[in-house]
């Protein structure tokens, strides 16, 4: 580094310099480029996101830290101090952002805590199950701008605080690394052109405001031309940028993926249709009911009035409601003949963009080609990224209504294959679960057991209301169950718990209300406010039976109590019923499938494979870790070796004995100035090596070095030559400085040392 | 300093992490990873040509103002950084080293056009005697990035001497001028009048005669400054004998005893008394003449050898001693010395007598101890801080004990 390369020795006091105006603009120059970095790298997070709305609030994430880095510098606050107000800051920054209606006056309570919680729970749900590019929920984006800030808080200390320059790139750079795994392949060479743009206009600034840190000016600063220096660092890393963009992509070899494999790691093959996550359709069910709601999604043509599902949720964790069942080829779970009994769908997709195929339940037979579909739940996948512009045909079985005879046939015993969709977590509130108890107190029948459960949903006293909090977990529960106000994701998925509290196998069906008929055409249009969510209970001797505790009505998202009527019976559906839509006879019916966007943790890859799937993200985790491990130790080396390479030239280079000995003290002030302990401005070499016996220095490095001093002196003083003695002797002490100090360091000191490049 | 171009250690770093960006972008297929390898690559390469291809055009002039300064005065260097021929220098790293490269002081040297001219000072650490260079200059130019770095020398190097601290003395028994102003320059207007002694001999000028007393006719005559030479009426004189001897001293005694040595050389060139310096091991710092070659020149020569004068040296104390004897009696002694045994001092107290007294400036370990009771000797406490208070109480008793006659 420039600024350290002189001999070793004091500072002269310049006269009459203006250091400090001048030094706090470049710093303020470089901490802003250091802003831009970060904001950068966190921009480079559009690749995993569906959509622009994330970055806002990320860049305010990302500036946070910096601002906070700049003020407490400013303050000369501790390092302590600053972590701290930097934790509180973004904190009160995330409340504001996520959970505004959780805070008092910008405030964050008690509640605040728990409700970033939450949303961090679904935010890693989503990390470990979604498949870029996710949208831009709550969780997700709590848990990247919490990424971003503290990329951005180690970054400002490492660079202002302990001046590492290059290590302060690290942090973003990880950012970087991390979101371009995990992102789609889009535009990744522009995003990294211009990450590499920032990060070297940060190096160049930093090194300048470095340089003037250590350095008084001239007085004729203002005469030269600054834009020399910005010429020579435009020429210097334009063509390096350039080079990077015309060179890179010719190497040989960069186009043929990757020599190791880590996406595959985990378990599933690269090649085929493999598992895959996609984020749970729950969890942006609002999103989809009140962002653009009359964007139509598909059309369908069937003779029926039917719920168009797209996935059913069979695991709850107390938190978020997913799937994890196995895929199969749909041409070998579905024929491709027309059942008898069947009805005929006909899909268009127009609008949806995910992998989810709706499809009224239970399909039966499809032209699909290559297709995947969970059996027991009727989920259908497509191997393509988005479905938009599919069309495609289904022959659903739709179920006849109950007849006495079937309800009373439901006391059956529940298969052992079944046990799974009875489970609940061990946090699972045992007040809804003595509520459930005791609605349905005073029946065995499973059937009138889930029938009491809808009429308590039902009875008036719930409200529907879309502006209510989101969310399907536990905590969510309670709080329905209080303010008895919520949307379908609400009802539900309370429904489904209670449900299940009570010996009910249940699940939460997603998918979509049958949508407006369109007569010239014949044909269904489904439009985004047509999501819904609904319970689906497994009945002995009828399968999995639609309830519907949400009620009816003409808000996005709410029941339709028309299903199962012929296509043409009203063409507004929701406008008939209002109050207890959903009759007994209708609910009988329920096979049929509502079609909502999304489904989670579906994996699609062979049955064997599948179940390892989920641990494919730590693996790329784990990856890009090791990936930068790597590269700072290689770094870290050949920093060593540079090093020892001059210490090696210093030692052997001069034939001045003189020579050698002042280059073993320089040697040893060195270690010492890396260990915090640099040489004080006014004192001779006796003195200094007497005063860092009082500053700390390791007592095994004073003796050495004030023999090594002394002998420094003698040689700079004496008109004897220093003998190849004390040559030697200069230098065992000069090595013996370093071996004391490096004894005497911690291993966080050590990592402070070495990061000082 | 290398001449060459060559990466700095934060080049070296960047070096290793290139090569592990891109193979750990081969092995992961992450073209990110190999572009950034590639970009890190291309700069280290590009910033090593850009600093080669600087020249080296800059040119700097050092001035040091004094050259010569006390411990504790201000001495200050001042660079001039122009650039003659280029259109427009780099910016550069100015590295000014002082006493070979214990201290160095730091400027950044803003890009010049042609003609333009870029100042720096700084102060020269005084706080300790002796002789000390300055320089060479060293100019490091870096690219804008701090990866690669070339250093050369410019211009010369420089002397500067830090002379032992001087303290205001009152002047010493039996010196003229006792009343006089404190300003060096009264030296010169109140030198003794020089004529009407008896002429006596010619001889070379040497620095410090006055310039009225040169013969000019013998001068016209042999081509060389000649200068009248003239039998002295009876004229005091004084020796200042500095102990030097390695053993009497340890580090900041000798220093004191310096300090001590000069101050009284000071007054008594002011008090225009000739005066001779003498060391321990028989050597001559310096004299100032008698009567004729006087003046601050000379005194700035001896003052020159005491800033570098250092222990060492045979220790033949009563060699030295014995002529010494007479100079006592021709005037004024003091003694400055370090650490004496019961016999060595009084081989010193010897030199004294009631009529012409020895005055004893003791730096060593017995310093303000047990003084020598003997009429001949003032003793005064030389060490460190004690010693302009100490000379002048011992000097203003004298003055009160034997100076009733004297009092005009």
């Amino acid at each position: 580094m420039g600024y350290r390369d002189a001999p070793a020795g004091a500072l002269l006091r310049p006269v009459g310099a203006t250091v400090t105006v001048t030094v706090s603009r470049s710093a303020l120059y470089a901490a802003c480029a250091l802003a831009a970095l970060t904001v950068a790298a966190a921009l480079g997070l559009g690749r995993v996101f569906a959509d622009g709305s994330f970055a806002l609030p990320i860049i305010g994430a990302a500036l946070l830290p910096h601002a906070v880095g700049a003020f407490a510098r400013g303050r000369r606050w501790h390092g302590g101090v600053l972590t701290v107000v930097t934790i509180v800051v973004v904190l009160v920054y995330t409340a504001l952002v996520i959970a505004p209606s959780s805070t008092t006056y910008g405030i964050p309570g008690s509640g605040t805590i728990e409700a970033l919680a939450h949303r961090l729970a679904d935010g890693w749900h989503v990390f470990r199950t979604g498949r870029a590019p996710v949208p831009v929920t709550d969780g997700v984006l709590l848990l990247c701008m919490v990424l971003t800030a503290s990329v951005a808080a180690i970054a400002d200390a490492l660079a202002f605080r302990s001046e590492a320059t290059l290590a302060a790139i690290v942090p973003s750079l990880l950012l970087f690394v991390f979101a371009s795994t995990l992102g789609t392949t889009e535009l990744r060479t522009v995003t990294t052109i211009g990450y590499s743009l920032v990060a070297l206009v940060f190096l160049m600034l930093q090194h300048q405001a470095l340089l003037e840190g250590h350095r008084s000016w001239c007085s004729g600063r203002r005469l030269g031309s600054q834009a020399t220096l910005v010429n020579a660092a435009a020429l210097v890393g334009g063509i390096a940028l350039l080079a990077g963009l015309v060179i890179a992509p010719a190497l040989p070899g960069v186009d043929d993926g990757p020599l190791i494999d880590y996406r595959s790691i985990g378990g599933s093959s690269s090649s085929g249709p493999s598992s895959f996550r996609t984020l749970s359709p729950l969890v942006d069910l609002r999103a989809r009911l009140t962002d653009q709601p009359d964007v139509e999604l598909f059309r369908v043509t069937a003779p029926t009035r039917l719920y168009w599902r797209i996935a059913a949720l069979d695991r709850f964790d107390g938190t978020v409601w997913g799937i994890q069942s196995q895929a199969q080829d749909v041409s070998t779970a579905l024929g491709r003949q027309r059942p008898p009994g069947t009805v005929r769908q006909r899909f268009t997709i127009t609008g949806l963009q995910d992998r989810f195929l709706p499809a009224a339940y239970e399909p039966r037979a499809t032209d699909l080609q290559d297709a995947r579909v969970v059996p027991e739940s009727g989920t259908l996948l497509s191997p393509a990224q988005s479905i938009t512009g599919l069309t495609y045909r289904i022959d659903s079985r739709v179920a006849a209504p109950p007849t006495p005879a079937l309800i009373a046939a439901t006391a059956a015993r529940i298969p052992e294959r079944l046990r799974s969709s009875l489970q609940l977590p061990d946090s699972f509130p045992a007040s809804v679960r003595a509520r459930a108890t005791r609605i349905v107190a005073g029946t065995d029948n499973p059937y009138e057991k889930a029938k009491l459960l809808q009429d308590f949903f039902l009875d008036g006293t719930f409200t529907y209301d879309l502006n209510g909090p989101s969310g399907s977990g536990s905590d969510a529960i309670t709080d329905f169950l209080r303010s008895r106000r919520g949307f379908c994701e609400q009802f539900a998925g309370a429904f489904a718990a209670m449900a299940r509290s009570v010996g009910l196998p249940t699940r939460v069906a997603v998918g979509f209300a049958p949508g407006t008929y369109d007569a010239t055409q014949g044909e269904f249009s489904v439009r985004a406010r047509d999501a819904h969510a609904w319970p689906e209970v497994w009945l002995a001797g009828m399968g999995w039976t639609r309830f519907e505790p949400t009620p009816a009505g003409a808000a996005p998202g709410q029941a339709d109590a028309t299903v199962g009527q012929p296509a043409n019976a009203n063409a507004s559906p929701v406008t008939t019923a209002t109050t207890a839509p959903t009759s007994a006879t209708t609910l009988a019916n329920p096979r049929t499938n509502p079609v909502p966007r999304g489904a989670s943790e579906v994996q699609a890859g062979s049955p064997a494979r599948a179940s390892g799937g989920s641990s494919n993200r730590h693996w790329v985790i784990l990856a890009v870790v090791a990936v930068l491990a790597i590269l700072a130790a290689i770094g870290w080396l050949v920093a060593r070796l540079a090093r020892k390479v001059r210490r090696r030239t210093r030692r052997r280079r001069t034939t001045i004995p003189a020579h050698s000995v002042a280059g073993a003290w320089q040697d040893a002030l060195e270690r010492l100035t890396d260990a915090g302990l640099p040489p004080s401005e006014t004192l001779t070499p006796h003195e200094q090596a007497l005063g860092y016996a009082s500053r700390g220095a390791p007592p095994d490095a004073t003796d050495p070095l004030e023999d090594l001093a002394d002998l420094y002196a003698l040689a700079g003083w004496s008109l004897r030559e220093p003998t190849e003695e004390d040559v030697e002797r200069a230098w065992s002490d000069a090595d013996s400085v370093r071996a004391a100090l490096a004894e005497g360091a911690s291993g966080r000191e050590r990592v402070r040392r070495a990061l000082r490049l | 300093m290398p001449a060459g171009a060559a990466l700095t250690r934060r080049g070296w770093t960047l070096s290793g992490a290139a090569s592990g960006l891109l193979v750990a972008g081969r092995l992961l297929g992450a073209v990110e990873l190999t572009i950034l390898g590639v970009v890190t690559l291309s700069l280290l390469g590009l910033a090593w040509l850009w600093v080669r291809s600087r020249k080296r055009v800059v040119r700097v002039q050092r001035t040091v103002r004094p050259t010569r300064v006390h411990v504790g005065g201000d001495a200050r260097v001042d660079l001039e950084i122009d650039d003659p021929v280029s259109v427009d220098s780099p910016q550069l790293l100015l590295t000014d080293v002082f006493d070979g490269g214990r201290r160095a002081a730091r400027f950044l040297v803003p890009a010049l056009r042609r003609g333009q001219r870029a100042r720096a000072a700084y102060r020269v650490p005084t706080s300790q005697r002796g002789r000390y260079t300055l320089g060479p200059i060293t100019l490091t130019v870096t690219d804008p990035f701090g990866l690669a770095r070339r250093s050369w020398t410019a211009g010369a190097a420089d002397e500067i001497t830090i002379c032992p601290r001087v303290h205001e003395l009152r002047p010493p028994l039996g010196a003229p001028g006792r009343l006089r102003s404190a300003s060096p320059f009264a030296v010169r207007f109140h030198a003794p009048a020089v004529d009407g002694d008896e002429f006596l001999t010619l001889r070379e000028y040497e620095v410090g005669d006055d310039l009225r007393r040169i013969h000019w006719r013998s001068t016209a005559r042999t081509g060389e400054l000649v200068v009248r030479e003239d039998e002295a009426q009876w004229q005091p004189r004084a020796v200042v004998l500095l102990d030097v001897r390695p053993g009497a001293h340890d580090e900041a005694s000798f220093e004191a005893a310096v300090e001590a040595a000069a101050s009284v050389v000071a007054r008594l060139v002011r008090s225009v008394l000739p005066v001779e310096v003498i060391t321990t091991d028989g050597r001559t710092l310096g004299a100032t003449g008698t009567g004729r070659r006087h003046g601050i020149g000379v005194e700035a020569l001896i003052m020159d050898e005491l800033a570098v004068v250092q222990p060492g040296g045979p220790d033949n104390l009563a060699a030295v001693a014995r002529p010494l004897r007479a100079a006592t009696r021709r005037g004024l002694l003091v003694a400055v010395m370090g650490t004496l045994t019961k016999p060595q001092l009084d081989t010193i107290a010897a030199l004294g007598s009631p009529t012409a007294p020895l005055v004893l400036v003791t730096t060593g370990t017995e310093a303000g101890g047990p003084a020598h009771a003997s009429a001949g000797v003032v003793t005064v406490d030389g060490t460190a801080g004690a010693f302009a208070a100490a000379w002048d109480t011992a000097m203003l008793r004298r003055a009160r004990s034997s100076g009733r006659s004297v009092r005009r």
